[in-house]
């Protein structure tokens, strides 16, 4: 939920209304703005060119924007609303550089894959242990055939979906697998922190960077990753989805798997955007699960949307399965894999 | 206490300031409530200001000593608004009648 300050002139029709109706004319406004998704903070009444202020939340800029609007549209008030940011945070996005680092090559040497096989416990599996009450991974024995390098592919709902996507995934795979993440918010130099610091995320987390709207130029490392026999953890999506829907896929991982000639594994997540919806900071405890597709490998002279449409088709089938068990029994599906 | 709405424009010398150190954001905060003000909410927003504070301050004489004493800074240019919570207000609308 995002915060923003809304301030209200009252008109001379909103003026009228409170001398007639008294307090309700107020009470109307506050019940107005919660009637659309707006949860109202904190209201103040002011002497001067402003006649009330609320600090409220709201899911997101258009939400906030549609309350006011239906603010104004009830000719009551004028209004002017300001997104905020709390003091904390906006300090920190001072001391922050725009400037990232990376890639880092030395992440896929014999000792940064040793320093990831031992960090992974603090890294990634104590977060599991706290926040998934039970993990159950559908399709292990499809493992059995993949051999690096390869892609795996998965739905994108939480940033737990890493943790969920890596306790199905065997070690053989696992200690020498990268996920590619976004360059302006995981590899920003000037942080503080150790753990948000460029080379703790190349190394301990094994993530590279992608500069967004960086076109092909951002297929440069995976496809040496590749050479070099990594495997690749890529979410086709782009950005974590919003709704219940599974939203297009981008090209990246048809044009990678095409041109190394590599197999792409889908792995569906279930369960994990409960635990930590995007927008939020809290998490809950809850089930999870992995469902591991058939590895996909593609015929010579597949198109590249030929390839993505694939690997979306076989996606969007579990999706859809999954949903449906879902909005049957309102209890967790089975393996529909 | 009274509350106040404080909204708050950096000068180009104020965002100059705040570039080199961010720091001096709390260490205002600090100040304020030196001078018997308390700062309840306080956020920086996007839109015709940059900073709007929600503060708390014995009497009207005390906010404007405040506002002087910011502005004097020359970092920022400060609107003060004599405030109330929305549900005294709506208590201060109902008809004596009703409050009996």
């Amino acid at each position: 939920m995002s915060v923003y300050v809304l301030l209200m002139r009252d008109h001379s029709e909103g003026l009228k209304a409170m001398k007639a109706t008294g307090p309700a004319a107020v009470q109307s406004v506050v019940e107005a703005l919660e009637r659309w998704e707006v949860k109202i903070l904190m209201g103040y009444r002011m002497l001067g060119r402003w006649d009330q202020c609320y600090i409220i939340e709201a899911p997101d800029n258009f939400k906030a924007y549609r309350a006011t609007l239906a603010q104004e549209m009830s000719t009551t008030v004028d209004t002017e609303i300001l997104p905020a940011i709390d003091l904390p945070l906006f300090e920190r996005l001072i001391r922050q550089s725009a400037q990232t680092a990376g890639p880092h090559s030395w992440q896929i040497s014999w000792w940064a894959r040793a320093a990831r096989f031992a960090m992974y416990p603090y890294a990634y599996q104590r977060w599991a242990w706290k926040f998934f009450t039970e993990h159950a991974v559908y399709g292990k024995k499809k493992w059995g055939s993949v051999r690096a390098p390869c892609i795996i592919i998965s739905n994108h709902q939480s940033h737990f979906d890493q943790f969920c996507l890596l306790k199905a995934i065997p070690p053989r795979i696992r200690t020498n697998l990268f996920f590619g993440a976004a360059a302006d918010r995981w590899f920003l130099k000037g942080r503080r922190e150790i753990t948000l610091q460029p080379w703790y995320q190349s190394l301990v987390m094994g993530l590279y960077p992608i500069q967004r709207g960086g076109g092909s130029r951002t297929l440069e490392y995976p496809k040496w990753l590749l050479d070099q026999g990594a495997n690749l953890m890529l979410f086709p999506e782009g950005t974590r989805a919003r709704g219940r829907h599974l939203s297009h896929f981008k090209h990246g991982v048809s044009i990678l798997a095409l041109e190394k000639n590599v197999p792409v594994v889908p792995v569906y997540l279930e369960g994990v955007k409960r635990i930590r919806p995007p927008g939020t900071k809290e998490a809950i405890p809850g089930p999870v699960a992995a469902h591991v597709l058939d590895p996909i490998r593609f015929d010579t002279g597949t198109s590249v949307p030929e390839a993505t449409e694939r690997l979306y088709t076989a996606m969007k089938d579990v999706h859809g399965r999954i949903l449906q068990a879902e909005g049957g029994s309102q209890t967790r599906s089975r393996s529909p894999s | 206490m009274a509350a106040y709405i404080m909204l708050s424009t950096l000068t180009d010398e104020g965002r100059k300031t705040l570039k080199e150190r961010p720091e001096r954001l709390g260490e205002v905060n600090k100040e304020v409530e030196a001078m018997g003000a308390r700062v309840v909410a306080q956020y920086a927003v996007l839109g015709g200001y940059d900073f709007v504070n929600v503060i708390e301050a014995p009497s009207n004489e005390v906010m404007a000593r405040l506002s002087m004493d910011l502005g004097s800074r020359g970092t920022i240019k400060v609107t003060t608004f004599p405030a109330m919570s929305i549900e005294r207000f709506i208590d201060m609308m109902q008809p004596s009648s009703d409050k009996q």
